[in-house]
Parts: structure tokens; sequence; C-alpha cells
């Protein structure tokens, strides 16, 4: 078991990580609580293009770069601590770009892939609505085929990106029990987004889409008619992963200021760090970021070799997610009343933090997830999808 | 035109050094290495003149151990089409590596050789001086800027008066200074494609030159820490002092 980053992964962090510093964060900074605005995000999604963000899944046959998702977690976790939210509009983002490579038409393909892995395009996938996330089977948005174009009707909810996308992956009902993914273009496909006011993360756009008879060419519809659902589930594992290397992020952020913090701030004649009540919590914060990353490189090399990771991803992205909350809150205490300040980023991180463990799977449902890996029984409190499917026929 | 870029592994500018305790050299046994910040510059302008159609190639070369593969690798990840790792094991020091950058023009027949104007560890700014003078050729040093026009190169050179435009005649040596340029930094796309670039390995011994050192290290030490300063009464206590005790009147 080789525990060390390979020497291009080591030197494309360290070029990546001074581009960050000197490029990226300036402009990031100013989008802490702010919503980054369409224009920069483009701008910035092409400057990260050239260090393989955007485009680093999609294989080199597709007009990508075809790295690793273990070189791309790494450089999305470098990424992440300068910007959360800018990393999370990236990998949302890139999903979209991996959705279109594998299930799109050529046509889709030809008109939407580069222009995404480029940064000119902006993409966001849509499943979660007002009435159904964890449930996604309880989804209303509903897609019917009239002729040749489906006319679609229903709301998705909390969808990142939303705002600011280009191009939408939308998974609707098209039957009974049938769910099938369609490319939206915003250009083409009337909708209407609202963006949402959120705890933390709010550089990252967040928005409401309505679908009223909006009219989608049956060209549009991704991975053939009826397999919008496992279109959808096939990205969970990945998404998990990426998902908790915000949370890494934050949490290294977090622990870099505690740690420069307490060497620096003396109260009774002492470095706050010389006191032993200081000490345990820098340690515990430092202990759960180093055991949460390795949780998410184990999924990524997992998610490398092509091996089934369910379990692995679940347990990554719960406990880095948990994790970073209780790290950024002890980096709010270490730091005292500045950590509690809004002048200073440590409450920032934490509400950030706080915003972790609900999407790409609420701690819960993964939680129940490891637990049908675990014991090989369903505690999800329905009936298995496949008898389902059965009885309403 | 072909440019040649001698580049060395140093500490990385951000780490702190220690000194050994029996104070013969600096502790790097754990050090974090670089590429040295004004060879960076340097391949930076070499990669930018074949950028810009004036240079058809650009060769980068180190001299020391084969961790120096690592710094090649950056270089080639920037752009530069072949490395050259001289292998040794030996210390080296500017005079020594000069003569085996001069064994190396000789086989790779540059128009330009440009380096660092000095490395961040021994801050000796001297090979390349040393390595225009054994070539016989013209040198500008301490470059902020660069433009070759046919076979002449025109520099202009941040020296104590001022700024001193210089006119050679290729071949020259040329050595960067800080604003000469903005390195760019490397890319994972850059650094695959690095992979498929050549890198030879040339052992020192076949080269036929005398390495041995010239210099010795006597004893490193730490600067002596800063006094605190004194507050005087009034001038004629402070140039007193100037002269009896800081002894710089």
């Amino acid at each position: 078991m080789n525990f060390d980053l390979n020497e291009d992964d080591q030197m494309a962090v360290e070029g990546f990580r001074r581009f960050l510093e000197r490029d990226v964060r300036p402009i990031a900074d100013q989008y802490g609580d702010v919503s980054i605005p369409k224009e920069t995000a483009h701008q910035l999604l092409s400057m990260l293009s050239d260090y393989a963000i955007g485009c680093g899944w999609v294989p080199e046959d597709g007009g990508g770069l075809g790295i690793s998702f273990l070189s791309s977690g790494l450089l999305y976790e470098a990424l992440a601590r300068v910007s959360a939210d800018l990393a999370g509009l990236a990998f949302v983002h890139e999903g979209a770009a991996m959705k279109i490579y594998r299930s799109g038409t050529p046509a889709l393909k030809e008109r939407y892939l580069e222009g995404l892995m480029a940064g000119r395009l902006i993409g966001c996938s849509a499943v979660t609505e007002p009435g159904g996330g964890s449930g996604v089977r309880h989804m209303r948005t509903r897609a019917v085929l009239e002729g040749d174009y489906y006319r679609i009707n229903g709301e998705k909810m909390f969808i990142s990106n939303a705002t600011i996308a280009d191009v939408i992956m939308l998974t609707a009902k098209t039957g009974p029990q049938e769910f099938t993914m369609f490319l939206i273009d915003p250009r083409e496909h009337k909708i209407e987004t609202r963006e949402l006011d959120m705890l933390g993360l709010n550089g990252w756009p967040l928005g409401q889409i309505a679908f009223s008879d909006t009219r989608v060419h049956k060209d549009f519809v991704v991975g053939g008619v009826g397999n919008g659902l496992r279109e959808t589930m096939k990205g969970f594992e990945r998404a998990r992963c990426f998902i908790s290397l915000l949370a890494l992020g934050l949490s290294q952020a977090a622990l870099d200021r505690s740690i420069a913090y307490v060497k620096e701030r003396e109260q009774f004649g002492k470095p706050l760090g010389s006191y032993q009540l200081i000490q345990e919590m820098i340690v515990d914060m430092a202990t759960e970021l180093h055991a949460a990353r390795l949780l998410v490189y184990r999924g990524l090399s997992m998610l490398d070799k092509g091996q089934r990771c369910n379990l692995e991803a679940a347990m990554a992205k719960t406990y880095a997610t948990e994790a970073a909350i209780r790290i950024t809150s002890k980096a709010i205490q270490v730091h005292g009343a500045f950590g509690l300040a809004r002048e200073f980023p440590l409450e920032r991180y934490f509400r950030s933090a706080r915003m972790l463990t609900v999407p790409d799977g609420t701690t819960q449902i993964n939680q129940l997830v490891i637990g049908r890996e675990l014991l090989g029984l369903n505690a999800f409190g329905e009936a298995e999808p496949k008898a389902v499917a059965k009885v309403a026929g | 035109m072909k440019i040649l870029v001698p580049i060395k592994r140093v500490v990385d500018f951000n780490v702190s050094v220690r000194i050994k305790s029996d104070h013969s050299g600096v502790d790097i046994a754990n050090a974090k290495m670089s590429m040295n910040p004004f060879d960076e510059i340097a391949v930076e302008e070499a990669v930018r003149l074949k950028e810009a159609g004036i240079a058809a190639e650009v060769v980068v070369v180190s001299c020391g151990t084969s961790a120096c593969q690592e710094t090649l690798r950056t270089a080639l990840a920037m752009n530069a089409d072949r490395a050259f790792l001289i292998q040794t094991e030996m210390e080296l020091q500017p005079l020594g590596v000069a003569k085996l950058l001069k064994a190396l023009v000789a086989t790779e027949q540059p128009q330009l050789v440009i380096l660092g104007k000095q490395a961040i560890d021994d801050d000796a700014g001297q090979t390349g001086q040393m390595l225009a003078a054994l070539l016989r050729w013209p040198q500008a040093t301490f470059a902020s800027k660069v433009s070759v026009q046919g076979t002449g190169v025109t520099v202009t050179r941040e020296i104590d008066g001022g700024l001193e435009t210089v006119e050679l005649q290729m071949p020259a040596v040329i050595t960067s200074d800080l604003r000469l340029n903005t390195p760019r930094y490397v890319t994972l796309p850059n650094i695959m494609r690095a992979r498929k670039k050549p890198l030879e390995v040339i052992q020192a011994s076949d080269l036929g030159v005398d390495l041995a050192p010239r210099l010795a290290t006597l004893k490193m030490a730490e600067p002596p820490k800063r006094k605190g300063g004194v507050i005087v009464p009034d001038v004629n206590t402070l140039v007193e002092k100037l002269r009896t005790e800081a002894k710089v009147i």
C-alpha cells in the first residue's frame, strides 16, 4: 500500500497551489457570502481548465484530459482550500460534461461538450425537488411525449449552478416508474430560475428551476428513454467523493488558520498553543482531517480502479462532512471572539461546512447505504425498488 | 536557434533552514527542494523566445544527483523540449559546473545560454560569468529585458547605477534577474506531456572535467542575533556612537 503521491501529482498540486494563491484567491475572496456572478464563473472556469479542472474527467477521446479521479481530487481539494464555493461550482459543472460524454448522442456531444470543458458553457444537474430529495423516485416533474416533443412540467429545488447554467441535466418522469434524463438548454427551452439564500456556501449559486409546459425535442434525451435513474445514480459514488473534498478543503483552511493563530496569539504571557486544552482541540482537528482525507482518497482510488465503492464513498462522505462541522466549530473556538466575528473567515467556514451533510446523500441516507452494505439488510423503510416496479406494472 | 538553460535544484525559498550542529553546513535532510527561482525565470524567458518563433528549441540541463530529474521535469513541463542530467555525487562548485556546461555546449552548440543570476542556496552568482569566460563568449548579467535581433541580442541589465543596455553578438551568455519575467506555473496536462520528452543522463565522469573543489567551507553559522537599539539624547551622542561603537564613520 503506497501512501505517497506520485511525482506528477506532487508537481501538479504545487503548481496549482501557486496559481490559486496568485490568480484565483484575489477573485474568489470577493465571493465569500456573495453569489459568484455568471461572467466571473466563466472567467474562473476558463482559467481553471488549463489546470485540468472542468475537463479532467472526460477521457481524451472525448476531448478531455482523462486524468485519474485521484489526481483530479487532489486538485479540487487544493481549490476547495482557497474557495469551497468555487470548487463546488466546478465539480458539479464537470459532472454535467461527464454525463454528456458517457450517455449523450453524438449530436449533443458535438454541440455542448467542448464548450463545457472550456468553461464557455456552465453545466449542472437537476434531480432534487421540493417534494423529494432523499426519495428520488418520488419526483413529480413530468415529461410527456407529444409527437416529437416532450412537454415538461414541474419544479426542481436546491440545484447547484441553476441560476448560471447553460446546460442542465434534468431527470424527469416519463412514465409510472420510468425516469429519463434530458439535456435542458435555457436558450432553447423556456425555464424560470430563482436564486436561493442559504446558511453558507453563498458564493456557490443555488437555485430553484420551474418548468411550465416547457417544450423539449426528443433529440435532447440523454442515455435513452427510461434510463434516467440509472444514469443519475451512476455518478453518485463520484459525487460523494468530490463533495467530501470540499469538506477537506474547508477543514484544512480552518486548521491552517488555527495553527497559525495559536502560535502567535498570547495570553498570560504565553502563546495560546502552549496550553493543553488548546492543543487538544488542534490535535483532534488535525487527526480527524487526516482520517477523513484517507477515506476520501481511498474512495477516489477505487473509482480509478473501476471498483464499486458504494460503501467506501458513503463512509468517506459521511465522515468528512460531519468532521468538517466539528473541525470548523473548534476553529472558531480556538480563535475566541475573533472566530465569531464576520470580519474573519472562521464563522463562514463553519456555516459552509454545515451545508455539506445534506447534499449528495444526507448523512442519514449514507449511513443506511453503509448499513445495507455491511449487513445485507435494508433499513430504508420502503420495499426494494425492484419489488415496487413489479407491483406498479 | 537553440537555447540552453542550466538549472539548479535548491532548497525551496519558503523553507527555514537550520545549521548543522557541527557548523559544517546547512541541514537539508528533509527539506523541500525546488528549481532555483532565478532559473525558473531563465527557463520562462527561453520558452517565450521559442513560443514567439525566435528560438527553435529549448534544452535544459542540471548537474548533480539523480534527484535533479524532478527539477528537469518541471522545466519540461514549462515547455522546454529536451533535458540533460549531468550526474555526479560529488560536491559541485561554480567553476566545476561551468566546466561541465562548457562540455555540453560543445556538443549541443546553442546560440544562447541563459542562466539564473545566482542560486538562492549559495548566492555565488558566478557560474554564468565563468562559463562565458571559459567559452570566450560575450556575457550580459542581471538581465531585466532581452530582445533578439538577427544574430545579435540586446540586453538591459540592472546594475547599481541604474539600467544599462548592451548589445551582444551571439553566441552569448545571459543571466536573468528578478524582473525579467514572471514564470508560468506548471499544469497537470503539461506535466503529463513532459513525461514523453527526452531526458538524457550523462555521467559527469565521462566528460573528462576536473571537478575537484577549489573552495573549502570552514564554518557555517547563523548571523548574530540583532541586538536592541539604543535611544540617544542628542545628535552629538549619535555621532560619537557611530564613530566609536559602530565604527562606520
